[in-house]
């Protein structure tokens, strides 16, 4: 039969009349008797509190470190922060980033650390935090050095092999690898912690944003929740930690 | 004559016509921030992508009405001399295709989710300071694009019945409909929460076979009409009783003998001609012509009205009509 605007059967009728009553009852029904939201679908929150947390660790210093054994560096530390709330004992497991998010993924793991940036490929099969701090790539002159309104010709120094260097090119520039980037004496590209640390004057050139995450279990919204409380507003004081430790360095 | 009228509505009608124009005006307001609210709090819930998608859709038949509205009532001219009626046809038929297909690869994509495991992250946002769970602001953001869509999807059926506009009663029937729409997104996001991680898809797939399912119905129409069937009411519940009327008139002049008439749906109007046998053929010219003038009055839809009288009708008209 050929009809315009198709009615709804009599059951959805009877049953749906008074819709947003039904959803309020629905709703109400549901959520009684909760006291955690969100829940975890696999328990991971359940799993590791007052027991074990399997963190995998790849490193990427100063976010990351692993020598013989022992690791280190700032994500570690929040970690074990995170670890202590949940009167958790870590249990650390090194690997490359693309086993342990594999690992992540089937949920044989509960976290990973790895410097990893809310740019990774990896968002559509592990849960990302919300970035607990933001960092930029940037332009910066050493004492002394000055550059003009833009950046075309001017050669930039860039650690070899860090992805910025297409970012330089993009903006007019010419990327010249150098190994030490605070001993320079032309303008570099790094990040803004770095710069801080080698008293470099930071210029409005913002190369890249990087926005830090850790990775959970997909879909652990209840155990992603509380790691994301526990990473709310220590933004400023990670990026002074980056910064102190690259003075020390 | 043989053009038939050069307008599309009647005066009265005209008015319910600007009317209708001022409610699409306000649902393609609405519709904007609407989408634009929802979109900010997608996270990665399949169902909130589909509702998205859903209130996305909702945007072709106000767009198709506020376009096509004024085309088709622009005057027959030498290359078009059958008006511009139908561009509301083709706008229908377009409407029809979007759904079906995007509803298809919707329910696709769901059932894909679903089969693979795949677990949805909905994490938190931080909101004037606190740090709040995304799925909490998902459910006002879908309760927005709902209440307003239901109070003026029914204000729009009045007017969609009264000037037989089908595009109109589309996007008013999609309105009202919208709360199962919305209704199911909100559980999905509830369930989310609540450890279910396949509630995500299962409601995902519910909204898109409800997009699949409306997509069918009016592809099933849009392609009848083009058809030319005969023309039912604007609801779809049932014929239209112009035929019976326009031959039971005919049939009651007392100079016709037998009489058969056809007609089809051109956009908001109605073509058709009859096939009449006279008693005699005095004055026969002047009589067609009177006859064509009273039928057109009979129903303001009736545009291009013909007559042709003829010797016989057809037998199996003449079985039908005996």
């Amino acid at each position: 039969m050929p009809v315009i605007g198709s009615q709804p059967t009599g059951l959805l009728v009877m049953n749906f009349r008074r819709p947003l009553l039904c959803l309020a009852l629905v709703v109400s029904v549901l959520l009684s008797g909760c006291d955690e939201f969100p829940r975890d679908p696999e328990g991971t929150l359940d799993g590791v509190r007052g027991s074990v947390m399997r963190v995998g660790i790849s490193e990427y210093p100063p976010w990351t470190t692993v020598s013989e054994g022992k690791v280190g560096g700032i994500e570690v530390e929040l970690a074990e922060g995170f670890a202590r709330e949940l009167d958790a004992r870590i249990e650390w497991i090194p690997g490359t980033e693309q086993k342990l998010l594999e690992a992540l993924s089937t949920f044989e793991l509960d976290l990973v650390i790895a410097g990893l940036t809310s740019e990774t490929p990896w968002t559509a099969h592990v849960g990302l935090t919300v970035p607990y701090v933001r960092t930029a790539s940037l332009v910066g002159l050493p004492p002394g050095v000055e550059i003009g309104g833009d950046l075309s010709d001017e050669a930039i120094a860039v650690v070899p092999g860090d992805p910025v260097a297409d970012r330089v090119r993009d903006e007019g520039g010419r990327p010249v690898p150098a190994r030490d980037l605070s001993a320079a004496d032309q303008p570099v590209a790094a990040e803004d912690w770095r710069l801080a640390a080698w008293s470099f004057r930071p210029t409005g050139f913002v190369l890249e944003r990087h926005r830090h995450v850790m990775a959970v279990p997909p879909g652990e919204n209840g155990f992603l929740v509380r790691l994301e409380r526990f990473l709310g507003g220590r933004g400023p004081g990670v990026w002074q930690a980056l910064a102190a430790a690259e003075v020390r360095r | 004559m043989s053009l038939g009228r050069g307008f599309e509505f009647p005066p009265d009608k005209q008015a319910l016509l600007a009317r209708a124009r001022r409610l699409e005006w306000w649902s393609l307001a609405y519709l904007i921030t609407a989408t634009a609210i929802v979109a900010l709090v997608l996270g990665q819930s399949q169902a909130m992508k589909t509702a998205w998608f859903d209130d996305v859709l909702n945007f072709v038949p106000v767009v198709a009405f506020l376009i096509c509205g004024p085309i088709s009532q622009r005057e027959p001219n030498e290359r078009f001399p059958y008006g511009y009626h139908r561009v509301t046809s083709a706008a229908y038929l377009g409407a029809a295709v979007a759904l079906f297909t995007i509803g298809g690869y919707l329910f696709a994509e769901s059932a894909w989710k679903l089969v693979t495991f795949e677990h949805p992250t909905i994490g938190s946002v931080e909101l004037l300071g606190y740090q709040i769970w995304l799925g909490w602001l998902m459910i006002p953001a879908l309760v927005y694009s709902l209440v307003p869509a239901i109070i003026l999807g029914r204000l729009k059926v009045p007017i969609a019945e009264a000037i037989y506009d089908k595009t109109l009663y589309t996007d008013a029937r999609t309105n009202k409909a919208d709360w199962l729409t919305e209704a199911a997104a909100i559980l999905g996001v509830l369930s989310i929460g609540l450890g279910f991680w396949w509630a995500d898809a299962m409601a995902a797939i519910f909204i898109s076979f409800e997009i699949l399912r409306d997509g069918y119905t009016h592809l099933h129409a849009a392609l009848f009409d083009l058809l030319d069937h005969r023309p039912r009411r604007v609801d779809g519940s049932g014929l239209d009783p112009v035929v019976e009327r326009v031959e039971a008139a005919l049939r009651a002049m007392p100079w016709v003998r037998a009489a058969d008439v056809r007609l089809r749906v051109s956009g908001h109007t109605l073509f058709g001609e009859a096939f009449v046998v006279p008693a005699s053929d005095e004055h026969l010219t002047e009589r067609v012509e009177r006859a064509m003038r009273e039928i057109r009055d009979l129903d303001w839809r009736l545009h291009h009205f013909t007559i042709t009288p003829v010797e016989d009708l057809a037998p199996e008209v003449q079985e039908k009509t005996s």
